[in-house]
């Protein structure tokens, strides 16, 4: 019976929107954009927050980090912790009960490859024996590291995605006992793992951890940027509760910090959480759940659209209604048929919003494919079932937000009235006052999207107009790996760094090469450190800074000049006089108008104290920490890399053009260089800073562009619902106006009217939605947004003026159309109405 | 006080065709008089009194308002002797929902720019006359139709119009009320008050010195007494 007569509905509905091709194409449009916008984030929030791992029970893959309570989110890798060094991670996992397995890994590494003669740098995974183990993965071809290839001196062995082995392995079935070289060193294959398998994030070949980096006593290494120690995942065992081996891991980071003052004393805590969250830090999640409200919002939008649309078309249907209710249809049975009608809508909008969503999703597939930041090979942005679910729930959600009051509203209007006043239709008061009140959510609403979206963009905009205090077109870089096989000890890579700048320099392509280990000559290392004359009484005490350890030259092929004293030497090395260059703001930091020269500074390592350096030189300022960090500031200092003890293992070679050539055509003949000096030896990152610096904003660009398409949405919603409901308020008091102007109002007076109803919901709604997003962005969520917004005011004034002015004109417009229309109501049209 | 000449509206019907709703109309109307327009439906009676209330401009012929030749009037002068001289009752009552029963009262005299004072002070005089003090402050969907009707009445001479256009003033009440309404117009007649309504009732237009009666927009009997 009631399928029955929803049937019955759906086709009456059917026939009605068939009849209302306007409405039915703005409502289905309005509510396609909503519906595609939410579908397309909620795809992104399944991908990165939700679907998470397919391993087996995933629920008890957990990664495992050591804490200093007392430090900032930010050293604290933003609640996730760290193993201070390998040795930890081995002090752990022999402690510990509550895991089945542990390992240990570094992801995301280079590892350099040559087969065939052919030198080739892969994105890979250092990892402990069990790390395939855990997540239940094994090789589909050949086996699975064992405890011995994991042991420093073993023979190297080296598991292969299914990826490379097809491209660059010409997928040859007897892969497995081939020989390479690895890193310099000779290895065999082992195995190839299963197809589309690149855990934990994009690797596509894995070697073992300790056979690469074996594990050093504590001390000898820094904490920081370049500390190899592992990060470390773990099976729970079945019926351990997070809480429970939390607990165990805070008592066990207790002891260690006991046991090794030295190293550990501030690692007093330990977090163990999903191991999800290692990889979809606490700021990507913020920043997607935010887009997915931003997407609600933008929804919400689109729905009082549609529910100020059905207001308009259940006034003109008025009369409709009464007769059914005359002819026994109960206020109930009237509302299904409205809401029928508005589920038809919204289930169209649903469809129309599906195939949006595919086409969104598809060019965030693109966008994402382009960063030099590869999403996890886990995080799959597919329309799923749980993604549709989400859309049914919206539509559904949809259907009722846009239809239900409406409905509601039109079945409780007065039949014998209606009737009588010869379907005027029935301008309840209530429905006046909410529509004012939706006009005015609506404008609050658009106003908070808009203020979040500018500031959003500004922060992206303040990313990319970055000045590095250099050209950045000028010079062309290329970053390489001296791996232990090939430069198994300091002085190999010293004597290769000093005979490579030697090279090039003598290349009748550059004017002019140096070095640098600034990663992707974006990134340099950062940390605390000490500076002569100045009293610290704990480790916290310690200001942080960035650190760049550079070749001579440097600054000549960035096209700096040295301010105050000299450049660094060849001869500049750590074991005879360690000196050091401090950048403008560092000596004015510290002395002010007097000379930096002879001061000592050092970089704090608790675990191995560092040598003092002697400052020689000051040079300009150089943006040092890159577009994501914003706490450092500019303060920064230099250190010799050729003479550096310990000599880096990665470094960037730059190189700058001579007259008259472009840096970025330079890429070739740097190759054929490097290659020159040992053929087996790949560059990688290779670019001109600002080309890098373009390619690491990648996804940043991407939720720009999100952003300013949800703005846009937002906006264009607001500007026809504003329009709509001031159309339809005017409408809906053309008899008013008419007696108004009967009893002696002019035109002037009566436009005044609208647009002092106009100006109030507008000023309403601007207080309600700039007040309520600069309470929530600048009171409740200010912590999060100085991670996500860079060098952003979350209350910037101009922001926050801008978009209400902006509101402002838009209203204004949308007002005067309908203003000018009640100006020219006909008092004797209007009267007899009725 | 009314002098229409040789009047005539109509409508386009395409094809230069037109369709009249009056045609010819010479009416005389004198200063305190009391005329009800009556017709069938259709006959032209309410374009009549829009026009005689200065609302529908689309007509021609001549039109004199105390000698003032309205025919001669731009829109906007229309307006301010429309303003200055002749208050409306309708027989929908159109009082506005939203506003109490004082501020409907206050409303005319808003828009001819009296000040806050003399309009208190003419409004309370309004609802002492009308004995509508107790109901000042309410609005007109808690009145009953009569009451609503007298709300409007005493709109349309509470700026002290010199003559009332009355549109079917008592079509929607019940019979008592419609006699209380009557007997005020008389009474405001007799004041001095030139009155003229529209309508179909024999009984009410038996309140007024005169009836005007039209037919397919011509004047068939412009004087029956």
């Amino acid at each position: 019976m009631i399928l029955d007569s929803f049937r019955q509905d759906v086709r009456v509905g059917l026939r009605v929107l068939f009849k209302e091709k306007s409405f039915c194409f703005l409502a289905v449009l309005v509510l396609a954009l909503g519906i595609g916008g939410a579908t397309t984030q909620f795809t992104v929030v399944n991908a990165i927050v939700l679907r998470g791992f397919s391993f087996p029970h995933p629920e008890q893959l957990v990664s495992v980090g050591l804490i200093d309570p007392k430090a900032t989110d930010q050293n604290n890798n933003f609640g996730l912790g760290q193993i201070p060094t390998a040795q930890d991670y081995e002090d752990l996992k022999a402690a510990q009960r509550s895991f089945s397995l542990m390992a240990g890994y570094l992801n995301g590494s280079t590892i350099n490859v040559s087969y065939k003669n052919n030198p080739q740098r892969y994105t890979g995974g250092y990892v402990t024996e069990d790390f395939f183990k855990i997540i239940g993965v094994s090789p589909v071809m050949g086996r699975d590291f064992t405890a011995a290839d994991n042991k420093p001196g073993a023979e190297k062995v080296a598991l292969l995605g299914d990826e490379i082995w097809r491209r660059d392995f010409g997928a040859d079935p007897n892969i497995v006992g081939q020989a390479v070289r690895i890193n310099g060193k000779a290895a065999t294959i082992i195995g190839v793992m299963p197809p589309n398998f690149k855990f934990p994030s994009s690797e596509e070949l894995w070697t073992p951890l300790y056979n690469e980096y074996p594990p050093r006593p504590r001390g000898e290494l820094f904490i920081g940027a370049n500390n190899p120690a592992p990060a470390v995942m773990g099976r729970l065992k079945p019926g351990v509760t997070l809480d429970q081996v939390n607990a165990e891991f805070v008592g066990l980071a207790r002891h260690l910090a006991e046991d090794n003052p030295k190293t550990n004393q501030n690692f007093t805590s330990a977090s163990v959480q999903p191991l999800l969250h290692a990889f979809t830090g606490v700021q990507l999640r913020q920043i997607v759940w935010a887009m997915l409200a931003a997407v609600i919002l933008v929804l919400l939008i689109a729905c009082v659209n549609v529910m100020n649309m059905q207001f308009g078309r259940a006034a003109l249907r008025a009369k409709e209604l009464a007769i059914r209710g005359a002819l026994g249809a109960t206020r109930w049975r009237l509302v299904r048929q409205m809401l029928t009608e508005s589920l038809v809508v919204a289930v169209f909008g649903g469809i129309a919003g599906v195939l949006l969503a595919y086409w969104g999703v598809d060019m965030l597939v693109r966008a994402f494919s382009a960063s030099p930041f590869p999403l996890p090979y886990w995080m799959q942005f597919t329309i799923d079932g749980r993604v549709l679910t989400f859309t049914l729930g919206i539509t559904l959600l949809a259907t009722l937000v846009s239809g239900l009051v409406p409905a509601f509203l039109s079945a409780r209007g007065n039949a014998a009235e209606i009737m009588k006043e010869g379907g005027r239709g029935n301008s309840s008061r209530l429905v006046n006052v909410i529509t004012r009140v939706l006009v005015v959510g609506q404008i609050a609403l658009t106003a908070a999207l808009l203020i979040t979206a500018t500031l959003q963009i500004k922060s992206i905009r303040n990313q990319t107009k970055l000045d590095y205090g250099y050209d950045e077109n000028a010079i062309y870089s290329a970053r390489m790996a001296l791996m232990e096989g090939a430069y198994p000890n300091e002085d190999a890579r010293r004597e290769f760094f000093i005979r490579a700048v030697r090279t090039l320099r003598a290349n009748a392509q550059f004017e002019a090469a140096a070095m640098s280990d600034r990663f992707r000559m974006t990134f340099a290392p950062s940390g605390q450190y000490e500076v002569d004359g100045q009293n610290y009484l704990t480790d916290r005490d310690r200001p942080r800074g960035n650190f760049e350890s550079v070749s001579d030259n440097y600054f000549a092929t960035l096209g700096l000049k040295i301010l105050e004293g000299r450049d660094f030497t060849v001869d500049d090395a750590d074991s005879k006089q360690p000196v050091a260059i401090v950048n403008a703001s560092f000596a004015r930091k510290y002395w002010g108008n007097q000379s930096a020269l002879g001061h000592q500074v050092r970089i704090f390592n608790p675990g191995k104290p560092q040598p003092w350096r002697t400052i020689v030189g000051v040079v300009p300022d150089t943006l040092m920490q890159g577009p994501f960090d914003q706490q450092t500031e500019a303060a920064g200092f230099y250190t010799p890399l050729l003479g550096a003890s310990p000599a880096t293992q990665f470094c960037t070679i730059l190189v700058r053009p001579r007259a008259g050539q472009r840096a970025e055509t330079l890429g070739p003949a740097l190759s054929k260089a490097v290659a020159e000096l040992d053929s087996n030896l790949p560059t990688y990152f290779t670019g001109t800073p600002a080309r890098l610096h373009t390619e690491i904003l990648a996804g940043s660009r991407v939720v720009a562009s999100l952003f300013t398409i949800f703005g846009a949405v937002a906006f264009i919603l607001s500007a026809v619902g504003l329009y709509g409901v001031m159309s339809f308020s005017v409408n809906q008091r053309t008899q008013e106006f008419g007696i108004r102007m009967a009893l002696g109002a002019d035109a002037q007076r009566i436009f005044r009217m609208v647009m002092t109803q106009g100006a109030w919901q507008l000023m309403i709604g601007l207080v309600l939605g700039a007040g309520g997003i600069a309470l929530l962005l600048g009171v409740v969520a200010a912590a999060a947004l100085k991670v996500i917004l860079f060098k952003v005011n979350a209350l910037d004034p101009t922001i926050y003026f801008a978009v209400a002015a902006l509101l402002t004109a838009v209203a204004a417009a949308s007002c005067f159309v309908p203003a000018r229309r009640a100006t020219r109501v006909d008092p004797m049209v209007a009267l007899r109405y009725e | 006080m009314i002098r229409l000449r040789n009047l005539e509206r109509n409508y386009p019907l395409g094809h230069g065709k037109f369709f009249y709703v009056l045609r010819n109309i010479d009416i005389d109307v004198a200063e305190g008089e009391f005329v009800s327009v009556m017709g069938p439906s259709g006959a032209g009676k309410s374009t009549l009194l829009h026009i005689l209330g200065m609302h529908d401009h689309g007509w021609s012929g001549e039109y004199f308002f105390n000698e003032t030749a309205v025919h001669h009037l731009k829109a906007k002068e229309r307006a301010a002797l429309r303003n200055e001289q002749i208050g409306f009752v309708f027989q929908q009552y159109h009082l506005l929902d939203d506003l109490t029963v004082y501020e409907n009262l206050e409303i005319p005299l808003s828009y001819r720019k009296v000040g806050k004072s003399e309009r208190s002070a003419i409004v309370a005089d309004a609802l002492d006359r009308f004995q509508m003090v107790a109901k000042k402050d309410l609005y007109p969907r808690q009145l009953s139709g009569g009451q609503q009707q007298l709300v409007g009445v005493a709109r349309a001479i509470i700026a002290s119009p010199k003559l009332i256009l009355a549109d079917e003033p008592t079509g929607n009440l019940h019979s008592s009320q419609g006699e209380e309404i009557m007997e005020l117009f008389q009474k405001l007649n007799a004041e001095g008050t030139t009155i003229i309504q529209v309508t179909h009732s024999e009984k009410n237009a038996g309140y007024g010195n005169r009836i005007i009666q039209l037919r397919d927009g011509w004047v068939v009997e412009p004087n029956k007494k």
